[in-house]
């Protein structure tokens, strides 16, 4: 990975330990990125973390986080003018398509954010721990208003997780449907999809990136590299 | 057309000379299924050893300029549990399979040796040379002495081919002596070579590991350089492998002394069509020279 250095702009908390760090490339990228791409953003000397973008336009990138770890943890900590560095944008775009439904959950969010930048039209369900991480969210991408929020703790939307309210969405044989989130709830959703006629059920799926060159191996899912063939792969690999 | 590129090295029968070098994927199950969709005349597996490793935090492999990588990836493997699974679905593909071995005691390699033996490779390439595994690697390959123990003992205890893999040092031929008269089949000449890199905005060194191996276009004339040297010296069967990216840098390595080739770093910068495109442009090499088989021109250079 060649990276780019990156001067940080700012790194806000939006809520609990979710962040959106915004910083502008010394130089372009060779490739604009598209979603659901995503980039390797290295912070020196301690982690490389696969991140989604959530914007990008002349230099200037957005990325949604959460704080999961020792990387993401001492990237919240990066102070505006810090310099880190990206990877060019990784993976394969996917935005030839016309209103998909997002079925999201929690910080499974981070790609469809650019989305709205790219889409014309588009549905969902957001299924989210805390209201007001979605709350926050839609103050900053006021497009996301249009997919229906599920919060856990009853503050925001709908109340109840995501997968409660799978069997009120009325999906038609030639929808596309695209799922964002951990393992877990994507195999739950996967495995709901199976019963309905929809025209395709995609994944944008998260693994272990490493090296981000398709030479590691560690990101392999459903027989093939998430960092040179995905993010977007089919249900059945779940 | 690809009998005439057809060769034999360490007693392998292989279609055309180009393998994939080892610790581009290569563990997982999963991983076979593409590796042999590249084309290549046998799947070298990632170095295992003994015990799973987790490997290095990343930055574990970085693009450099000039089409080359450097990697201090860790030799991140499943241990020897994971032999199994990977070499039988390499095996479904119908090309020999290498088994890469790892360790830093003779008792290591013995191990991972036996077991890559009772779950059916075709042969296992010891890992003398990686730049980066502390006691292991690098550091045993260089020592000649160190070098004739390990390999006899690993060859006295299986009976699938043994070839070595030795890197850059200045005892590289001596090395490459010792580990025929110590029952060596074959050497894969050469590793990366050690290297680091640093990030001049944030002043830290690109990869977590500090140093690492480098890889690609930079080693390509050391390798025809190792390759060169050792045959002379010995006229043993060569894998010759070190920033492959066309025909030429493979027919340098063959006429250099090389029965077969491997390639790596390639393999990222122009992607899995890499080994197709080298095999094509030999065959028109081999036609051009009027060479009737690839392994006459073996070591064609030493000729005066």
């Amino acid at each position: 990975m060649s990276y780019v250095p990156s001067k940080v702009l700012s790194n806000e908390q939006v809520y609990g330990n979710y962040y959106i760090l915004v910083v502008r490339t010394l130089r372009k990228l060779r490739k604009t990125p598209l979603p659901p791409q995503f980039s390797m953003v290295w912070v020196p000397g301690v982690d490389l973390i696969p991140l989604s973008y959530a914007y990008y336009e002349n230099g200037l990138a957005k990325f949604f986080y959460k704080v999961v770890g020792e990387g993401t943890k001492s990237l919240s900590l990066r102070k505006p003018g810090d310099v880190i560095a990206i990877s060019e944008p990784i993976g394969q775009s996917f935005i030839e398509i016309e209103k998909p439904v997002f079925l999201v959950g929690g910080s499974g969010i981070a790609p469809v954010l650019y989305y709205t930048k790219y889409l014309e039209s588009f549905s969902g369900i957001w299924g989210v721990k805390h209201g007001e991480l979605a709350e926050a969210l839609i103050t900053r991408f006021p497009k996301l208003k249009v997919l229906a929020v599920a919060s856990e703790d009853c503050t925001f939307g709908f109340c109840g997780k995501l997968t409660d309210y799978l069997d009120k969405l009325n999906l038609n044989s030639n929808e596309l449907v695209l799922v964002s989130g951990p393992t877990e709830m994507v195999k739950r959703v996967c495995s709901w999809l199976k019963g309905r006629s929809v025209k395709s059920g995609l994944v944008i799926a998260e693994t272990l990136v490493k090296c981000g060159l398709g030479a590691c191996g560690s990101c392999v899912i459903g027989g093939v590299l998430l960092c040179r063939d995905g993010p977007v792969i089919g249900c059945e690999a779940f | 057309m690809t009998e005439k590129l057809e060769t034999r090295v360490a007693g392998l029968q292989l279609v055309h000379p180009v393998m994939n070098a080892s610790g581009i994927l290569g563990y997982l199950p999963e991983h076979a299924d593409l590796m042999a969709s590249w084309g290549v005349s046998a799947i070298v597996s990632k170095t295992f050893t003994r015990e799973p490793r987790e490997g290095y935090n990343p930055p574990i492999i970085v693009r450099l300029r000039c089409g080359s990588l450097l990697n201090a990836v860790g030799l991140s493997n499943p241990g020897k549990a994971g032999l199994r699974p990977f070499v039988e679905s390499a095996k479904k593909h119908g090309v020999p399979v290498i088994v890469s071995v790892g360790g830093i005691s003779v008792n290591d390699f013995i191990d991972v040796a036996i077991t890559a033996e009772e779950v059916g490779s075709s042969a296992v390439e010891l890992n003398m040379s990686c730049p980066h595994f502390k006691g292991g690697g690098l550091e045993l390959g260089r020592d000649p002495v160190a070098v004739f123990n390990t390999v006899r003992e690993v060859s006295s205890a299986i009976r699938i081919p043994v070839i070595v893999k030795l890197g850059l040092s200045d005892r590289i031929v001596d090395a490459s002596v010792k580990a025929l008269e110590a029952g060596a089949k074959a050497l894969t000449l050469i590793n990366t070579v050690r290297g680091m890199a640093i990030d001049v905005y944030s002043f830290k060194p690109l990869l977590t590991n500090v140093y690492g191996g480098l890889s690609g276009k930079s080693i390509h004339p050391i390798a025809v350089w190792a390759v060169y040297s050792v045959y002379k010296e010995t006229l043993a069967d060569i894998i010759g492998v070190g920033g492959v990216f066309t025909w030429k840098d493979a027919a340098e390595l063959i006429l250099a002394g090389s029965r077969a080739i491997q390639v790596g770093t390639a393999l990222v910068y122009r992607g899995p069509d890499a080994v197709r495109n080298i095999v094509r442009g030999l065959y028109v090499w081999l036609r051009n020279v009027g060479g009737r088989s690839l392994l006459d021109l073996v070591g064609a250079a030493h000729e005066r």
